[in-house]
């Protein structure tokens, strides 16, 4: 627990990687209507998708951060050799990513969506699917920072490796927002939530032992 | 049993004694190939709806079988690798992945191919097409970062975690894509229920995919003879080999 | 066979671009990767055969 408050007050210190999220988010976000046509129709068709996708980018470009300080001051060794079991230490590790990254943007979410005229109930499900998908894409961002570690072009590297796990939280989260709530994709997006909950810590652990080792 | 498991684990025993499938499998590959080709190509019937152009079934449907078990098995022999830390487990995993990309890619290619004179473009998003992408997506993570961690044993580690992840998320990741197909599909775009078919034209079909697995192995055990040669380079027993020349 | 004459085979229907192109592809891939283990074996072996032969130079 003490390690989670440690894992926070590290990344709340710096505000700028939850303004650099953000910021990206809605920047993003206003880009499309300026490519593809102010018509609120088409937008309303394309808003919950492209919400969707701007997440998911912005989970990758924060997923390399997340890791990158231990990794420099040797932290991450000490972490493998020490005392707290190391799938919880991924598990704080993914929170963190969470918390900084993803959170907000699901925060200033209605703000986005009113910049893509979408309807408000739709906005309800959206953030629905994004609450309960995104916590998905943290940790699998996680699992592939960690895979990625120190690695040359880490960054292009995170996204090859990653994109396929991440087609599942993303299809299942735009369906559910869509369908406007039908239940069967909520559930599905739910019961994949508690797989990874369960699973992907661990592998992040088997992963960071390589990567000390590296 | 294990001792059967260890012996055939040490790279030189495998050596050793694997080079004799190769005949076998050369032969195999070589029998049932051209002729499932020639039988595909000339002899099968054409199809009511399709004419001649449903041949390409004959390579791509063989492909995207070859694609999904190579696949499986590359993710498998990471999962030896890293439960009994065989070196042999992670040679053979990282020599068959260049090849499974190769069969997805043509998987991918042919399917492209087959669906110009269907449907009139290149490509669908159809959910079987989606999928081969994805699987090629995750065969080039695989070798992605094999290459990037370097040819380390923590790099072999590295990529067969990734390979066990993706193996366990294909499920998954095939579902997702058929829901979203289903609630996507066009009015006007229907999967064809198929009817069944007539012996003449499954026939080649069966001797095309038996063909393309004798290939796959055949194309995989040389590779991973060249690497373990590669690999054991310092070692006597291989040095010994070639010495014997002088 | 399931054409009328040689000239209905290559034509394929109007579809011989595809048809063909598929199968040559298909072929050549399976070809290609066979000889490349090849190559790189002979190549291989060359260079240890360059290797030993010096070593046995050095006493």
């Amino acid at each position: 627990m003490s390690l989670l408050k440690r894992e926070l007050r590290l990344l709340l210190r710096s505000p700028a990687e939850v303004v650099q999220s953000l910021l990206f988010g809605v920047l993003v976000v206003a880009l499309f209507p300026l490519a593809i046509t102010p018509d609120p129709d088409v937008l309303r068709q394309l808003s919950v998708g492209l919400i969707w996708v701007v997440t998911l980018l912005t989970s990758l470009l924060a997923a390399d951060r997340s890791l990158l300080s231990d990794f420099e001051d040797g932290s991450l060794e000490q972490m493998v050799l020490g005392v707290a079991p190391l799938w919880w230490v991924c598990l704080v590790k993914s929170v963190g990513h969470w918390l900084t990254a993803l959170l907000p943007l699901i925060v200033i979410t209605p703000l986005l969506g009113i910049m893509l005229a979408m309807t408000s109930e739709t906005m309800l499900w959206l953030m629905a699917s994004l609450l309960v998908g995104t916590p998905v894409l943290s940790l699998f961002c996680v699992l592939g920072a960690m895979m990625t570690l120190g690695l040359n072009r880490g960054g292009a590297l995170l996204l090859v490796i990653l994109m396929p796990f991440l087609v599942p939280p993303l299809v299942l989260g735009t369906q559910w927002a869509m369908t406007v709530g039908q239940p069967f994709y909520g559930y599905l997006l739910a019961g994949l939530l508690c797989v990874s909950l369960m699973t992907l810590p661990f592998a992040t652990a088997s992963v960071a032992r390589i990567a000390v080792g590296r | 049993m294990w001792r059967w498991f260890h012996e055939w684990g040490s790279p030189r025993y495998f050596y050793a004694r694997s080079g004799r499938l190769l005949p076998y499998l050369a032969g195999l590959t070589l029998l049932l190939i051209p002729t499932g080709i020639v039988w595909g190509l000339l002899y099968a019937p054409a199809d009511y709806q399709q004419g001649h152009s449903y041949r390409i079934m004959y390579v791509h449907v063989p492909a995207a079988i070859l694609a999904q078990s190579s696949y499986a098995m590359m993710a498998a022999a990471g999962m030896v690798s890293l439960i009994w830390r065989l070196k042999l487990a992670d040679a053979a995993m990282q020599t068959a992945a260049p090849i499974g990309a190769w069969v997805t890619a043509i998987a991918l290619i042919t399917g492209a191919l087959w669906g110009k004179p269907m449907w009139g473009t290149y490509w669908v998003w159809d959910a079987r097409l989606t999928s081969t992408l994805i699987l090629l997506f995750l065969f080039a993570g695989v070798l992605a970062l094999r290459q990037a961690a370097g040819p380390s044993q923590s790099g072999g580690r590295a990529a067969a975690v990734l390979a066990v992840v993706g193996l366990i998320n294909l499920p998954i990741i095939k579902f997702s894509v058929d829901w979203w197909f289903t609630l996507h599909q066009p009015a006007s775009f229907s999967v064809t229920e198929k009817p069944a078919m007539p012996i003449e034209m499954w026939a080649p079909l069966l001797a095309m995919v038996i063909g393309v697995y004798g290939w796959f192995f055949w194309v995989w055990l040389l590779r991973l003879r060249q690497e373990i040669r590669e690999r054991e380079v310092r070692s006597e027993w291989i040095r010994q080999r070639y010495q014997n020349e002088f | 066979m399931s054409f009328e004459s040689w000239g209905d085979f290559v034509a394929m229907g109007g579809y011989a671009a595809y048809v063909f192109g598929a199968y040559g592809l298909t072929v050549a891939v399976g070809v290609g990767l066979v000889v490349q283990v090849g190559v790189r074996k002979r190549r291989w072996e060359q260079d240890l055969r360059v290797q030993l032969r010096a070593q046995e130079k050095q006493p």
